[in-house]
């Protein structure tokens, strides 16, 4: 399965990169792609699967596109 | 009384004539500072109906008891007065050793009232004022200004100044400080301006009265500490608050050509990443250890101090995706000192007005070399530039032509870079802002797109308004300190009632601070409506344009989507009920009682009947 991440501000020191496709065994659960990209959770995150903000319990599949951030609580 | 030094100075321009006044513990813990000073004094000050522009409106400088103390971020104070772009209260922060200066000067707030007969500026030396002559720097921009008063009296120093755009009274003018630091979006430099005065500067020799002085000293200065050390270890000032642009762009929420569009192919090339990568310095406030302002070359080689408001507003709001030469507009609405956000949506408002054939012009999106012209022209008045200076609001009227639906703003001040035309929460959080369609004082869109239905209008979102307007619109701007620290590093709110209490040798909690932040925004209402008194709900509505479905998006995540009258109207119901204001966003005459307003309500019962 691939998925499409991109990731934002400073959760791209955990990542190494920033945008890229990504092969995922099967379902996983937002969480656990935190995981696999070494992400530290230091802070709140927030993930967006396809444009819609999800909790870290959620599924994600195939060809989604997945956005990490921060939570932002803005300027 | 420890926290506050007690003592106001008031300086009249026009007579030249000084007064040291006292305010008791009463006053100080009933309204706190900043804002809460500000609302206050304008409230008993002001008549209504005064022209903003006129000597007798007040300018208006305040901090807080946290203000300047060795503690995170504390390195703000508040500018307001009667806002000559709005016509209602108007306020701003900034970043500024004019905080620790003025408290150590021996004051909490200045009030300036009057118009100097010539170009001056201020100089206070603790309770000593001088009236000098501004000759030099009259018609500079900001950054030269600057330097010639560091030349004069050293980089340690106080100032507040303005650009070329107070000066000439561009409405959306701001006051100026410390090379990118800007505060006052509704045209508080404008007010400077009309007063002849280009700079106040202000050193101050004495000590601030704390209760516990020792203890804050050592808590301050780990906490500063720690504040750094989560900033470190996050990464957070890598992109500082610039990171939003991608994120508003994926959840299509960015403003994009007069906020007609939500998202943009381009958006990724003037995007938090691509800043920090170019970036060349980054500068902050005094007492920050998170510093935000990614500073970049612009096109003409200037240093630009950037931000996610200028980027979305200068940028892909104009659809101008060249990085470079939106750090121009950025520098040059720094220099003349201009608002960001408000430039960024007047400049889009008139090429879109040109675009749907309401006004004849030769402006189109994305061409920055022309943004660039025209708002050069705006600071100066110069042709063109003379009905630019007005702001959306003023422009619109005088257009017509169907234009007023699109010009973006609420209450007269320009909406910030949150494109809302599906984000019912947050639209409800600009209509409701005391200033105008400010972001700071409620920035609920994370919470709403995350945490609710994003196209709901439940009770919840008018909840979170609220509690964030108590805490943003509210502490932040009255004990008087930046909220980066808890937004953006987690650092948590229970630290304020500690440094609050430590300085005062008061035992407040959150809770008390919660009712001042209700009197507060009570008072900056009751302002705006002792200005307007036939007002009602309408005030609280974002732009038409939201509602109309032919502005729907074509294609994308929210294709087909738009705000919904009915529903925001039950939402705006929901806001007033737990204000408990009446339905038509009036305090209640038991509401401002309960917050201890009674003389205001006797004052505010000749200009219009409360429930």
């Amino acid at each position: 399965m691939k998925i499409s991440v991109k990731v934002i501000g400073y959760l791209t020191k955990d990542t190494g990169f920033s945008e890229r496709e990504i092969e995922i065994p099967g379902e996983i659960t937002a969480d656990e792609l935190l995981s696999i990209l070494n992400i530290k959770k230091n802070l709140p995150i927030l993930v967006v699967r396809n444009g819609r903000g999800i909790k870290l319990k959620e599924k994600i599949g195939d060809g989604d596109r997945i956005v990490i951030s921060p939570f932002f609580s803005g300027g | 009384m420890y926290g506050w030094t007690g003592n106001i100075l008031r300086i009249n321009l026009s007579s030249k004539r000084i007064n040291k006044e006292t305010f008791d513990e009463e006053f100080a813990k009933k309204w706190v500072g900043g804002r809460g000073f500000a609302i206050k004094i304008l409230w008993d000050e002001l008549k209504p109906g005064v022209d903003p522009l006129g000597p007798e409106n007040k300018l208006i400088v305040a901090v807080g008891p946290i203000a300047g103390i060795p503690a995170p971020n504390t390195g703000k104070t508040v500018v307001a007065a009667k806002s000559p772009l709005t016509g209602g209260y108007g306020d701003g922060n900034l970043g500024t050793r004019v905080t620790e200066h003025l408290r150590k000067a021996g004051f909490d707030v200045l009030i300036i009232e009057g118009k100097a007969e010539k170009p001056t500026y201020i100089y206070i030396e603790d309770d000593k004022v001088e009236f000098l002559p501004a000759d030099e720097i009259w018609g500079k921009g900001s950054y030269e200004t600057l330097d010639w008063l560091y030349d004069k009296y050293g980089r340690a120093i106080g100032i507040l100044t303005i650009g070329q755009g107070g000066e000439n009274k561009v409405l959306y003018a701001m006051i100026r400080s410390m090379e990118g630091r800007a505060g006052g979006r509704p045209g508080m430099g404008a007010v400077m301006g009309s007063k002849n005065l280009k700079a106040i500067v202000v050193k101050g020799t004495g000590k601030i009265p704390i209760a516990e002085p020792e203890e804050i000293r050592k808590i301050g200065l780990e906490d500063l500490k720690k504040v750094g050390e989560i900033d470190k270890k996050t990464g957070w000032s890598i992109q500082g608050t610039t990171g939003v642009l991608a994120w508003c762009n994926e959840v299509a929420a960015l403003p994009v050509r007069n906020m007609r569009k939500t998202h943009h192919k381009d958006a990724w090339k003037i995007d938090g990443e691509r800043l920090s990568k170019a970036r060349v310095a980054t500068y902050g406030c005094p007492n920050c250890t998170m510093r935000c302002g990614i500073t970049i070359l612009d096109k003409e080689g200037h240093k630009a101090e950037m931000d996610y408001e200028n980027i979305g507003m200068l940028g892909s709001n104009l659809e101008i995706f060249d990085l470079a030469q939106v750090g121009s507009l950025n520098y040059m609405c720094d220099d003349f000192g201009l608002d960001t956000i408000s430039t960024g949506g007047v400049l889009a408002f008139y090429a879109d007005a040109i675009d749907q054939g309401a006004i004849d012009g030769d402006f189109k999106f994305g061409d920055a070399e022309k943004a660039k012209e025209l708002l050069r022209k705006a600071a100066f008045r110069d042709g063109i530039g003379d009905f630019l200076a007005q702001g959306t609001l003023r422009m619109a009227k005088k257009i017509g032509k169907g234009s007023e639906a699109y010009a973006m703003h609420v209450k007269g001040l320009e909406i910030s870079a949150y494109n809302c035309k599906y984000v019912p929460g947050m639209a409800l959080a600009f209509a409701t802002s005391a200033i105008g369609a400010h972001h700071k004082e409620a920035w609920v869109i994370t919470f709403e797109i995350n945490e609710t239905e994003r196209g709901s209008y439940g009770k919840e979102k008018a909840e979170k308004v609220v509690q964030l307007q108590r805490i943003r619109g509210g502490l932040f701007e009255f004990i008087v300190a930046c909220r980066f620290p808890w937004i953006e590093l987690g650092w948590d709110l229970d630290h304020y009632p500690v440094y609050f209490n430590k300085i005062t040798g008061l035992n407040w909690g959150l809770e008390d601070f919660w009712k001042v932040a209700d009197r507060i925004y009570a008072l900056i209402r009751a302002f705006w409506v002792r200005e307007f008194p036939n007002w009602d709900r309408q005030w609280d509505y974002p732009p038409k344009i939201w509602f109309d479905p032919s502005n729907a998006d074509k294609e994308g995540l929210i294709a087909g989507k738009i705000l919904e009258l009915d529903k925001y109207d039950k939402l705006l119901d929901y806001y007033y009920e737990i204000r408990n204001w009446d339905k038509r966003g009036i305090p209640k005459k038991e509401t401002m009682v309960g917050l201890g307003l009674e003389e205001e309500v006797k004052e505010l019962e000749k200009y219009v009947k409360l429930e």
